[in-house]
């Protein structure tokens, strides 16, 4: 559906939709070149009609047919015509645009960002229009939902602010290095993460209910926490530069980067994050059609991907409330294939094992 | 003086850095693409360092926890500390503590003590630490006492604080190396490649393998009593301890044990102790076992064809699917529905655990079984879910691979080298970190990758590998 008048094209622009940050650029400036290019788009639709005042004129002076709210009599004698004043439409110049300016500017449009990437760093950025996209966006941060990052490093070098824009600190050799030896660092450096993890989640550990959650998946934080990392897993490596995968919540561009810095240090090198770039923030990911490009922020373009995201939000909100709810534990003590019945047994247990584990992989 | 302007195709924006208008500047370091690194001249003169070779390598290290009163974690600053005004006593240790001490291939953790198998060939083969009242790690001269009047034999160690050898009687000691460690509540049994078995400690049942002597003071005993490989069929390949019994397998499968039987752990059928090893019979006649364990009074054995046998104590429903007695005398099959391989079964205290090729877990028993605090009592196995060891749609090949019984405690180690305990928290066994009783298997952070475990009473040990 494309919208081609301004006014509906305003108000449907409210909520929250995903744009892509190249690296170089700062926050501030990003909102600022949407909010011109959505501005400056808007302005090219078509826009409302000019305003009408309306004037107490002459009944000679008027066309009586034309603009005339009475429905004068003809039959007057024509010596009042000239006194007679009859209150018509005229167009309003105050309203015009090439007098008050372009309809809209950018006080029209409040913009607001998600979670804030770095100047170095690139990828999905989630900004939210108006007030409702800020409220949305409130509670996306409230919600605690992961992240999950790209990270191009390199071996052998450690620098200032762990990244490859600063001051080199420190030179080392990178050749000792394999996969294998990477894949027992990450689940090492892992661990303390899960079990701080589990332990925000503001539950007793020793309740029924914590170890209902635990099993069907991981624990999320509820408890205001420290920085959290749900799984790093390395994608390729072509010594000395390698790319991780890390999905973590409530962390911080500088955060990511420190721990690729620990990464080298535990493997007796050094290393940096040349690249850092957002994949996924929550529900949206940056393969989506719907992410767009700064070239691509128009009106239109903006209006679809709001309403994309509108239906998903819902989904995976729902969603959250009804991991904590109490509704979903039902379904757990239904699912009886986790006890072996002994031989010979009516119904394979394999299959309700496998049913039963295929419904916890998906959750 | 050269100015670069660069520009940002992708919003069609113009942007001058301030850096180029000022001389000599030719590299814009702020705007460059991320993996296009340049390299100026004070970076170029940096030394390399190398922290670290090629071919190193890798360590093997052992991690404590548990109560270090008793000298079974090998550690005495702990509970003795140097300067106790600075540092207060510690009686439990509850996360893992690097115990130092090289080259061990085996660990065996008893009841307050544990034994430490060294790989290599040298005359210290097995060290030990903890209690000794029973001599069961061995006669080590006490210097403190001298020999007072009418007394035949010097006194030894009660307690051992840290891991001292343990004097074993070899013909040649250079030939023979140490290839399985178990301990028992008051006896240890070391099985050597060479030279057989060597028995010490408390013989009260016959379970040191030898005659039961009525009187006989088992405390300052410098008996160790050695069992030949030629007494079994074939070469003794597995030694496994229970509370008061022992079980021997060989190379071709068959079972022998001796000890106490007052509750069938021997599963000879009888109830008077069995001091000489014999071979077990019942529903074991003509099947190959391949692995034992035992950890108090119940046994369990896996053979080749996929099948479980129990026996022993079934006072807390671990045999409840086969008996309704408290005890079964005699091996019976356990009738599981086995659809896949078990690759180890583990018999504890109160509980039992087993494990099949696909990595799952199942618990059957009575105690803190690890699905939560509502499951006490199990009669047929149940499964703890994956999830719990850290399977999750980002790891999905993640999957147990060995399974270990304590008295009240369990351990799990995954197949990336990851440690998950549950159970009882008894002085800090778990490793965890602290002294709460774990309903649901929770990840130990030793920092290194585990290869092997071993669960006592109320200590741990823990043997891993360094990560590079």
């Amino acid at each position: 559906m494309v919208v081609t008048y301004a006014p509906t094209a305003h108000k449907l622009l409210q909520g929250v939709f995903a744009v892509y940050k190249p690296s170089g650029v700062a926050i501030s400036s990003l909102l600022r070149e949407v909010q011109g290019r959505l501005v400056q788009d808007i302005n090219t639709l078509e826009q409302r009609p000019q305003k009408q005042m309306i004037l107490f004129k002459p009944a000679s002076e008027t066309h009586l047919t034309k603009g005339s709210l009475l429905d004068c009599d003809t039959s007057e004698p024509s010596n009042d015509k000239l006194h007679h004043m009859v209150p018509t439409y005229v167009p309003d110049w105050f309203d015009h645009p090439l007098v008050q300016g372009p309809r809209y500017n950018n006080d029209s449009f409040h913009i607001s960002a998600g979670h804030t990437l770095d100047v170095h760093a690139c990828g999905l950025q989630v900004l939210g229009l108006q007030e409702q996209g800020e409220e949305i966006l409130q509670k996306m941060k409230k919600l605690n939902l992961p992240r999950r990052y790209q990270v191009k490093g390199q071996f052998g070098l450690a620098s200032l602010t762990f990244g490859g824009e600063s001051r080199i600190v420190e030179k080392s050799t990178w050749d000792h290095i394999t996969e294998e030896k990477i894949t027992r660092v990450l689940t090492v450096l892992q661990g303390k993460h899960r079990n701080a993890c589990m332990e925000a989640s503001g539950l007793d550990l020793s309740s029924q209910q914590a170890y209902r959650l635990a099993s069907k998946g991981f624990l999320r934080p509820y408890v205001p926490t420290d920085s959290v990392i749900i799984d790093m897993k390395l994608t390729s490596l072509k010594l000395p530069e390698f790319i991780l995968d890390i999905t973590c919540i409530r962390e911080s561009c500088i955060f990511i980067r420190k721990i690729i810095h620990q990464i080298g240090l535990e493997l007796r090198s050094n290393a940096i994050c040349t690249q850092l770039q957002r994949q996924q923030d929550a529900v949206f990911t940056i393969h989506d059609e719907l992410t767009l490009l700064g070239k691509n922020v128009n009106v239109n373009n903006v209006i679809d991907s709001i309403n994309h995201t509108n239906n998903i939000l819902r989904k995976s909100v729902l969603k959250r409330k009804r991991y904590f709810a109490k509704t979903s534990v039902k379904m757990l003590q239904q699912n009886k294939s986790d006890i072996l019945f002994p031989e010979p047994s009516k119904n394979s247990t394999s299959e309700t094992v496998n049913k039963a584990f295929d419904h916890l992989a998906s959750s | 003086m050269t100015n670069i302007v660069r520009k940002l195709k992708k919003w069609n924006v113009l942007l001058l850095c301030n850096k180029h208008s000022q001389l000599n500047h030719h590299k814009c370091t702020v705007y460059t693409p991320s993996y296009k690194r340049t390299v100026d001249d004070v970076e170029e003169k940096q030394p390399v360092h190398k922290f670290i070779g090629k071919h190193r390598k890798r360590v093997s290290r052992i991690h404590v926890c548990g109560l270090t009163v008793t000298g079974a974690l090998g550690v005495l600053k702990l509970p003795l500390p140097e300067n106790k005004l600075r540092i207060p006593p510690k009686f439990q240790q509850n996360y893992p503590y690097h115990l130092i001490i090289d080259d061990i291939s085996h660990i065996a953790c008893g009841y307050g003590f544990s034994i430490l198998a060294s790989k290599l060939k040298d005359q210290i083969k097995v060290w030990g630490c903890g209690i000794n009242t029973n001599s069961q790690i061995g006669f080590h001269k006490s210097r403190k006492t001298k020999i007072k009047k009418g007394e035949t034999h010097t006194k030894s160690y009660q307690y051992l604080m840290e891991p001292t050898p343990i004097p074993l009687p070899f013909k040649d000691a250079g030939k023979t190396r140490v290839i399985d460690v178990a301990c028992g509540r008051a006896h240890s049994l070391i099985l050597t490649d060479k030279e057989g078995i060597f028995a010490m400690g408390n013989n009260a049942f016959g379970q040191c393998g030898r005659q039961i002597i009525e009187g006989e003071v088992y405390e300052s005993s410098a008996k160790v009593h050695r069992i030949p490989h030629e007494r079994f069929p074939s070469p003794v390949v597995k030694v496994v301890c229970g509370m008061d019994h022992s079980l021997f397998l060989t190379q071709t499968g068959e079972l022998f044990s001796c000890g106490w039987s007052a509750d069938g752990q021997t599963g000879l059928g009888i109830a008077e102790p069995v001091p000489e090893p014999t071979q077990l019979r019942g529903d074991l006649d003509g099947v190959k076992i391949t692995q034992v364990s035992s950890f108090a009074d119940t046994s369990l054995a896996l053979s080749d064809t996929n099948d479980i046998f129990g026996w022993g104590s079934s006072e807390y429903g671990q045999l409840a699917c086969v008996t309704e007695s408290t005890q079964a005398m005699l091996p019976t099959k356990l009738p599981f529905d086995r659809q896949k391989k078990i690759i180890q079964v583990a018999a504890g205290g109160t509980a039992c655990l087993l494990l099949n090729e696909s990595g799952d877990v199942w618990v059957w028993g009575y105690g803190i079984l690890g699905k939560g605090p509502n499951l006490e009592n199990a009669v047929w196995p149940r499964r703890i879910p994956r999830t719990l060891f850290g399977f999750s749609q980002f790891k999905p090949d993640m999957h147990v691979k060995q399974i270990k019984c304590g008295l009240g405690s369990f351990a799990a180690i995954t197949n990336t080298g990851e440690l998950y305990t549950w159970g009882k928290n008894k002085s800090g066994c778990l490793g965890i970190g602290s002294a709460r009783d774990q309903y649901f298997p929770w990840k130990v952070l030793t920092g290194f990758e585990v290869v092997d475990v071993s669960c006592g009473v109320d200590h741990m040990v823990v043997k891993s590998k360094s990560l590079l």
